[in-house]
C-alpha cells in the first residue's frame, strides 16, 4: 500500500491555501498549512514534510528563501518542493530551479495540473519506498 | 619743459631750417659786403693814384730823385697810402715808406703782378700779404706818362685793416641779429611745437586707457580734418567698435554663463591634465561642493569621485566619446549618466568636457513602474487564482460536497467583487496619472459633505460597533472638485472604520495651517508602525497584507487620496501612534478665487 504523503502548504493567502489544501484533503494526502515562511521553517524543522507547496512573495522570509534553505539541508533530501507562484518571469522559474525546486507553476493553476504533480512526486516516492524496502 | 623728444626734434628741426636759411643769408651778405667796400677802395686809390700821377709826371720831379723821394713821403703821409714810383726797368725810384738811403737797396720790382700788368698796358691790381708789413695790402699801379709816353710805374699800396674794419662791423650786426632771430624762431617753434603736440598728446593718453581696456574716452579733436584729426577720429571709431565688440562678448558671456549655471545636467571642464577650469552649479549641489573649492584643482582632489575620473582619464587618452553610469555611493545614492567628450586643441586633445545627468530619479521611477506592474498583475492573479481554483474544485465534484460548497461559491463572490474594485481603483488611478483628468472645482461647504458621507457608511460602522462624529464651523468651505473630495473623505473614513476596534470612533473635523484649510481624520484604531508610515501612501503598500485583503481593500485607497489632493496643489499626511489610532490629514490651499 502507497503512504500517505505529509504536504506543507506555505501560501500567505488563505482563501488559496484552503482550496489547496481542501483538494489535497480530498486526494488522501496529510496536509498542514501554514501562512508565512518563518512559521512554515518552524513546522518544518520538526517534521519531514515529503511535499512542500509553496509561494515565493509571502510575508516575512520569501519562497526562494525557504526553498534554499530546505534544499540545502541534507535532512530535507527526500522532500521535493512545487512552486505556485504568481512571478511568471522566466528568470524566476530559472532561479527557483537553480534553489533546486521540483516544481514550477503559475497562478492561477490548473487544480488538475497541481493535483497531477503532486500524485507524480507520490508516485515517485512510492517507487522509491517499494525498491527501499524490497 | 620738454620731456617729449618729438617735440624736441620740433623745435630742432625748426632751429636747424631758421639757422640755415639765415647762415646763407648771412654768408652772401658778408661776401657782398666785403666785394662792395673793397670795390670803393679801390676805386678811390686809383683816383689817388691818378691826381698823384699828375703831380709826379713833371719832369722836375722824375729826374730829381730827392724831390720824389719828398713828394712821396709827403703825399703818402696826406692819403695814408704806400706811394712807391718805379721806372720801366722796374727800379724804385722812391718809397714814401722806405728812408731815401735804402731805396736804391730794394729789390727790382718787375716781376710783381701789379708792375707787369701795368707793363702790359692794363691797371694793376693785386691782393697780396704783405710780409714787411704783415697785413693784407692792396696794390694799385698805374702808370707815368710824360707827353703821352710811359715813363715808369706809380703804385699806391693801402693795407686793407679798413677792409677788415667795416666788414667785421657788418658781420657783428648780422651775427648779433642772427642771435636774436634764432631766439625769436626758438620761442616760436616751441609754442608751435606745443600747439603741434597738443593733439598727439591727447592721442596718446586716450591710447594709453585704450591699452588698459577702458574704452569709455573719447578724443577731443575739434573736428579737425588733418591728419592727426583724422589719426582721432580712427582712433575713436575703433574705440566705439571696440566697446560695442566687448560688450557683445561680454553680454554673450553673461547669457552662456547664464545657460551654463541654469542647466539641469551638470557640466565640468577639465583641461588636458585634468584640472578642473569650470564646473556649473548643478555640479555644486550635486557633489555638495563650491566652486571656488575645486577650480584649478586636479578632478580627484576637488571633486573626489574616481568613477568619473577614470571616465575622464580614458576619454582624453582614447580621444573618443564615453557615455558610462556611474553611481555615488555618498549618501544619498545617486546614479549619474556621465557623458564625457574629449575637447580639442589644433588637433591634439585639450581637456574634456564632462555633462552629468541625475538619471536617479528615472531609475527610481523606472523601478517603481516595474514594481508597480509586477504588483497589479500579482494582485489581479491572486483572486483569479481563488475564482478559478474553486470554480474547478466545484467543478471536480465538489458541488456535492453541501457542507463547503456554498462557501466555495461565497469566497468566489468575494473575489470577483474584489477583482471588480481593483479594476475601479486602478482605472481611477490611471486616469489621474495621465494627467488628462481636469478637476471642475466649485466653491462649496464642507460640513454637509462630511454628512453625506458619514451617512452612507452609518450602517457599516453601527455593524462594527465604530461610532461617527464631525465637528467643523458651519460656514467652512473650501474652493476643489467637490467629488473628487467625496471620494477621498470616503476612502479615508471606510479605512478609520476598517482598521478600527470594537467600541472606537471616527472623527473627523478641522484645523489649522497656514498653507490652506486642513482636515483631519482621526480614528481609535490599531494605527500604523512608525516603519510603515513614509510608504504607507504608495500603491499596494499595505501594513497588514492579509487584514487588508480579508477586509477587501485594494491597497490603492490611500494613493488614490494622495494622487487627488496632489492635483489640487494640496498635501497629505498621517501621524499615527501604535496600538492608539491615526490622525490622517489633507490640506487644500485657499484658493484666490
Amino acid at each position: 500500500m502507497v503512504k500517505k504523503n505529509k504536504i506543507i502548504i506555505v501560501e500567505d493567502d488563505k482563501d488559496i491555501n484552503n482550496l489547496i489544501a481542501y483538494n489535497l484533503d480530498k486526494e488522501g494526502f496529510a496536509v498542514e498549512q501554514s501562512l508565512d515562511g518563518l512559521s512554515a521553517m518552524q513546522k518544518i524543522e520538526h517534521e519531514v514534510f515529503d511535499i512542500v507547496i509553496l509561494d515565493i512573495m509571502l510575508p516575512g522570509i520569501d519562497g526562494f528563501e525557504v526553498c534554499k534553505r530546505i534544499k540545502a539541508d541534507s535532512r530535507y533530501s527526500r522532500s521535493f518542493v512545487v512552486v505556485v507562484s504568481a512571478k511568471s518571469h522566466e528568470q524566476d522559474k530559472l532561479y527557483a530551479h537553480l534553489l533546486g525546486a521540483d516544481y514550477y507553476l503559475t497562478k492561477p493553476f490548473n487544480l488538475s495540473g497541481l493535483l497531477g504533480a503532486v500524485n507524480e512526486i507520490s508516485e515517485t516516492l512510492g517507487r522509491e519506498y517499494l525498491v527501499r524496502n524490497g | 619743459m620738454i620731456k617729449s623728444s618729438f617735440k624736441l626734434k620740433l623745435i630742432f628741426s625748426y632751429f636747424f631750417l631758421i639757422f640755415a636759411s639765415l647762415g646763407f643769408i648771412a654768408f652772401f651778405l658778408d661776401r657782398h659786403i666785403e666785394e662792395k667796400t673793397l670795390q670803393g677802395i679801390e676805386s678811390a686809390l686809383l683816383n689817388e693814384a691818378r691826381l698823384i700821377e699828375n703831380q709826379v709826371s713833371v719832369p722836375s720831379a722824375l729826374n730829381n730823385p730827392p724831390y720824389l723821394d719828398k713828394l712821396c713821403k709827403d703825399l703818402g703821409l696826406r692819403i695814408g697810402s704806400r706811394i712807391t714810383v718805379i721806372n720801366l726797368e722796374g727800379k724804385v725810384l722812391a718809397d714814401s715808406e722806405v728812408p731815401f738811403q735804402q731805396v736804391p737797396g730794394m729789390e727790382n720790382h718787375l716781376g710783381r703782378p701789379e708792375v707787369s700788368e701795368v707793363l702790359q698796358g692794363r691797371i694793376g691790381r693785386e691782393i697780396r700779404y704783405s710780409s714787411t708789413l704783415k697785413i693784407d695790402m692792396l696794390y694799385m699801379a698805374v702808370p707815368i706818362e710824360k707827353n703821352n709816353v710811359r715813363a715808369g710805374i706809380l703804385r699806391l699800396a693801402l693795407p686793407l685793416t679798413s677792409v677788415q674794419k667795416v666788414l667785421s662791423a657788418a658781420r657783428k650786426t648780422i651775427i648779433v641779429g642772427l642771435l636774436f632771430t634764432l631766439g625769436l624762431a626758438f620761442v616760436l617753434a616751441s609754442i608751435l611745437a606745443k600747439a603741434l603736440i597738443r593733439p598727439i598728446n591727447r592721442i596718446i593718453y586716450a591710447s594709453s586707457r585704450f591699452a588698459k581696456g577702458d574704452f569709455s574716452r573719447r578724443i577731443f579733436h575739434q573736428g579737425s580734418h588733418d591728419e592727426i584729426g583724422r589719426l582721432a577720429a580712427t582712433l575713436n571709431n575703433m574705440a566705439q567698435e571696440i566697446e560695442y565688440k566687448i560688450r557683445e562678448v561680454a553680454t554673450k558671456n553673461q547669457h552662456l554663463e547664464a545657460i551654463f549655471n541654469s542647466m539641469i545636467e551638470g557640466v565640468i571642464v577639465t583641461d588636458r591634465s585634468s584640472k578642473v577650469i569650470s564646473v556649473n552649479r548643478a555640479i555644486e549641489e550635486l557633489f555638495g561642493i563650491s566652486r571656488a573649492q575645486v577650480e584649478g584643482k586636479f578632478f580627484q582632489e576637488g571633486i573626489r569621485n574616481s568613477g568619473i575620473s577614470e571616465l575622464i582619464a580614458e576619454a582624453m587618452s582614447s580621444a573618443r566619446f564615453i557615455s558610462k553610469e556611474v553611481t555615488l555611493v555618498m549618501p544619498p545614492q545617486k546614479i549619474l549618466q556621465a557623458n564625457v567628450s574629449p575637447l580639442f586643441d589644433q588637433e591634439k586633445v585639450g581637456g574634456s568636457l564632462t555633462v552629468i545627468h541625475d538619471i536617479t530619479e528615472i531609475r527610481r521611477l523606472e523601478t517603481v513602474r516595474r514594481d508597480f506592474v509586477a504588483n497589479v498583475s500579482h494582485e489581479l492573479k491572486t483572486p483569479l487564482t481563488s475564482i478559478k481554483g474553486f470554480v474547478e474544485t466545484l467543478l471536480e465534484g465538489a458541488l456535492d460536497d453541501k457542507e463547503n460548497s456554498v462557501d466555495f461559491l461565497r469566497i468566489i463572490n468575494n473575489h470577483t467583487d474584489r477583482l471588480n474594485a481593483l479594476v475601479d481603483d486602478l482605472l481611477e488611478l490611471s486616469h489621474m496619472e495621465s494627467k488628462e483628468m481636469s478637476l471642475s472645482k466649485t466653491k462649496f461647504s464642507l460640513a454637509p459633505l462630511v454628512k453625506e458621507v458619514m451617512t452612507v457608511f452609518g450602517s457599516q460602522a453601527k455593524k462594527k460597533k465604530v461610532e461617527l462624529s464631525f465637528e467643523l464651523p458651519q460656514g467652512l468651505e473650501i474652493f476643489a472638485d467637490k467629488d473628487k473630495i467625496e471620494q477621498v473623505l470616503v476612502n479615508l473614513v471606510n479605512n478609520a472604520i476598517k482598521y478600527n476596534k470594537e467600541n472606537g470612533f471616527v472623527k473627523v473635523y478641522s484645523g489649522q495651517s497656514k498653507d490652506g484649510t486642513k482636515i483631519v481624520v482621526e480614528d481609535s484604531g490599531s494605527g500604523i508602525p512608525a516603519k510603515d508610515i513614509p510608504r504607507i501612501f504608495e500603491r499596494f503598500y499595505r501594513v497588514d497584507k492579509a487584514r487588508s485583503r480579508e477586509l477587501g481593500g485594494t491597497g490603492l485607497g490611500l494613493s488614490i487620496v494622495k494622487h487627488i489632493i496632489e492635483l489640487h496643489s494640496g498635501s497629505v499626511g498621517v501621524e499615527s501612534t501604535e496600538g492608539l489610532g491615526s490622525k490622517f490629514f489633507f490640506i487644500i490651499p485657499a484658493s484666490s478665487i
